[in-house]
C-alpha cells in the first residue's frame, strides 16, 4: 500500500525546536503528532499531519536503560485526544545526527509494543511512528493492531521549498 | 540532467528528477489554463492531472494556446487539446485527463504535489481551494479581469499562492461574500466576460515561476511572495500592498480539525 | 452555529443518522438517506442541509443533494462540499429562524 505522509515545514520547525529542549534527566523528548487521512489510487493513503503533541516533562520515567521513556500518564493523554477526536496518532522522536533516520532496535521494540494499542481507541484509522534527524524524516505506518508496520513510502514537507523525501516515478 | 533541460541546470542538478516526479493539477483548460499547460510541459513535469468539462468553441481560439480551427469544427474536448500540447513537448509525461466538472472526481487531486486553479468562477475556485487546503496542497489560483469604465477598459489580475496555514483567498480578499452572492444570482454562469491571451500570458508565467521557486528554488534568500497584481494598463507587476500583512497572518479559514483530511475517512456512512 | 440535540433528533426522525459537519466554520447536515417526493428517480439520495445563510452564495439556507434532478427544481449548479461532490438548484428566501426539519420540507416542497 502506498502511503504519503504530508506535513508542514511549519510544524516540523515546531517539532524539532520541542525535540531538542533539554529534560531534567531524560536524553531525548518524544511526542505525538495527530495526523488525518485520505484515501489515495490504486490503494493508498495520504496522511496529513496536523498538529503536534509534546509529552509533558512529568510524564517520563527516569530510566537510565532508555534516551526517553514516558509513563501510562502520556499514553492516556494521548488517547485522549484520539478518542475525541477523529485522528490517528504518531509518536515522533529525534535522532542527533544528519541523513535519513532508521529506527533503533529499541525504537523497534517499544513502538511495536504500544502503537497497537493505538487501534483501541481509533481502530478504523492508521497509526504509526516517525523518527527525525537533524535533516530529515522516515516514519512507518500500521494499519491493524496485528499486522507489522510498513515503512511511509513517500514524505512531502509542505512550505517554502516543497521538499520531498524519497522521490516516486 | 538530459540535453533537453541543460538550458535549466541553474535549478539545481536534481531538478531534473524532482520535475519529473512532480505531479501537478491544472484545473480549467482554459485561456490560462492552457497557457500553464505548455509551460508545465516544457520545463518536464512528469505527471499531469488536467481536469476540464469543455469543448472548444470559437469564441476561445482568441486565447486558448494549443487549441486550432480545426478543433472547433469538431467541437474538440479542451482536455484532449492540452493532452495534445503536452505529449507534443514530452512525449513521457504521464497525464490523466478528465472530462468531467472537477467537482465530480476530485478525490484524483489528493496524489498532486501543485494544484493550478485557472476557473473563472469565484464559488469554484473557493470550493477547490478548500480541496487542496484539506490535503495540504498548495494552490495557486489566476485570475485576470478586464473592467469598463466608461468608454476605456482596465485590464487586471492576480496569481495567489494559497499555502497550508498561510493567507487563503479570503484572507486575501479575492473571495468576498459579494461576489459569491451575485454569482449565485447568476447561477454560477461567469463565462462571457472579456479575455485575452496575453495577459493570461503573463499570469500564466508568473504562477509557473511561483510553483518553480517552491519546488527548484534558485536563490537562497527567495521568500515566497503569496499575491502578485497585475495592471495591465501601465503595464506592471508587483506584490500585494497587504504583501506584509499576508506573510504573518494565521489564516483562520481553514483551521478547524474538521477541515484536514477526508472527513468521511474511516466512517461507516 | 450550534445545533440543539432537539432539532437533530426531529430531523433524525425522517432521516435517520442525520449528522452535523462542519466545513470552513459552516455547520451542514448530512442526510444520509433521503426520501424524496414520489414519482423522483432516485427516490432516495444523500443530502446536505445547510441550515444557515453562511455568506457563501446570498441564501439564507440551502439543500444539496447527491443526484441532480433537472426536471424539478431549477438552476441546479454542482459543488464540492466535505470532499464530496454535490448538487443544489435555486431556491432561495427559506428562513434560517425555522427549525431544521422546517427548512428542509421547505426545499423538498420545491423538488414535487
Amino acid at each position: 500500500m502506498k502511503t504519503h505522509l504530508r506535513i508542514t515545514r511549519e510544524m516540523l520547525v515546531n517539532v524539532r525546536i520541542d525535540l531538542a529542549r533539554p529534560h531534567a534527566f531524560a536524553h531525548e523528548r518524544v511526542g505525538f503528532i495527530t495526523c488525518k487521512f485520505g484515501s489515495i489510487d490504486p490503494s493508498g493513503v495520504v496522511i496529513l499531519a496536523q498538529s503536534y503533541y509534546p509529552v509533558a516533562d512529568e510524564d517520563y520515567i527516569r530510566d537510565p536503560r532508555y534516551g526517553a521513556l514516558i509513563g501510562s500518564d502520556a499514553f492516556r493523554k494521548a488517547f485522549q485526544v484520539a478518542y475525541n477526536n477523529n485522528i490517528g496518532l504518531f509518536h515522533i522522536h529525534m535522532h542527533p545526527h544528519q541523513g535519513v533516520p532508521r529506527p533503533s532496535r529499541i525504537d523497534l521494540l517499544e513502538t511495536a509494543r504500544f502503537v497497537p494499542d493505538f487501534f483501541n481507541v481509533r481502530p478504523a484509522l492508521l497509526h504509526g511512528a516517525l523518527v527525525l534527524s537533524r535533516d530529515s524524516l522516515s516514519g512507518r505506518v500500521w494499519t491493524s493492531a496485528h499486522m507489522p508496520p510498513k515503512p511511509i513510502t513517500h514524505i512531502t514537507i509542505v512550505g517554502a521549498p516543497i521538499e520531498t523525501l524519497g522521490y516516486r516515478r | 540532467m538530459t540535453n533537453r533541460s541543460e538550458r535549466q541546470s541553474f535549478l539545481g542538478e536534481d531538478s531534473d528528477t524532482i520535475l519529473s516526479a512532480l505531479r501537478v493539477a491544472i484545473v480549467g483548460l482554459g485561456g490560462g489554463g492552457s497557457q500553464v499547460v505548455q509551460q508545465l510541459a516544457h520545463i518536464g513535469i512528469g505527471h499531469f492531472l488536467i481536469m476540464d468539462h469543455d469543448r472548444i468553441e470559437e469564441s476561445n481560439l482568441n486565447r486558448l494556446v494549443g487549441g486550432t480551427a480545426a478543433d472547433v469544427r469538431r467541437s474538440e474536448w479542451k482536455a484532449t487539446i492540452a493532452t495534445r500540447v503536452i505529449r507534443r513537448v514530452n512525449p513521457r509525461s504521464k497525464i490523466i485527463v478528465e472530462r468531467t466538472r472537477w467537482q465530480e472526481n476530485a478525490e484524483l487531486l489528493r496524489s498532486c504535489d501543485i494544484i493550478f486553479g485557472c476557473i473563472d468562477s469565484f464559488s469554484g475556485r473557493a470550493e477547490l481551494e478548500t480541496v487542496a487546503r484539506r490535503y495540504l496542497i498548495p494552490y495557486i489560483d489566476i485570475g485576470m479581469d478586464v473592467h469598463e469604465q466608461g468608454t476605456r477598459f482596465s485590464i487586471s489580475g492576480q496569481v495567489a499562492l494559497s499555502m497550508p496555514g498561510y493567507a487563503c483567498l479570503k484572507c486575501m480578499n479575492i473571495i468576498r461574500p459579494e461576489l459569491l452572492a451575485e454569482e449565485a444570482r447568476k447561477y454560477g454562469a461567469s463565462g462571457g466576460k472579456p479575455q485575452v491571451v496575453w495577459p493570461n500570458g503573463v499570469l500564466a508565467s508568473l504562477a509557473v515561476g511561483v510553483m518553480m521557486q517552491l519546488v527548484t528554488p534558485w536563490h537562497d534568500a527567495h521568500k515566497p511572495v503569496y499575491l502578485l497584481e497585475y495592471d495591465g494598463n501601465v503595464p506592471e507587476v508587483r506584490p500585494a500592498s497587504s504583501t506584509g500583512f499576508l506573510t504573518g497572518i494565521d489564516c483562520p479559514h481553514f483551521s478547524r480539525p474538521g477541515d484536514l483530511g477526508d472527513p468521511w475517512y474511516g466512517r461507516s456512512q | 452555529m450550534t445545533l440543539s440535540d432537539e432539532a437533530l433528533a426531529e430531523l433524525c426522525t425522517v432521516c435517520p443518522g442525520a449528522v452535523p459537519m462542519d466545513e470552513g466554520g459552516i455547520t451542514y447536515i448530512y442526510l444520509p438517506s433521503l426520501k424524496l417526493p414520489t414519482g423522483r428517480s432516485p427516490s432516495e439520495v444523500q443530502g446536505l442541509l445547510r441550515p444557515q445563510a453562511a455568506g457563501i452564495d446570498g441564501y439564507s439556507t440551502r439543500l444539496y443533494l447527491s443526484a441532480q434532478f433537472p426536471e424539478r427544481g431549477k438552476n441546479w449548479t454542482q459543488h464540492r462540499i466535505l470532499d464530496k461532490s454535490w448538487y443544489t438548484f435555486s431556491f432561495n428566501n427559506v428562513p434560517a429562524t425555522l427549525r431544521p426539519i422546517e427548512i428542509l420540507a421547505n426545499h423538498l416542497r420545491e423538488l414535487r
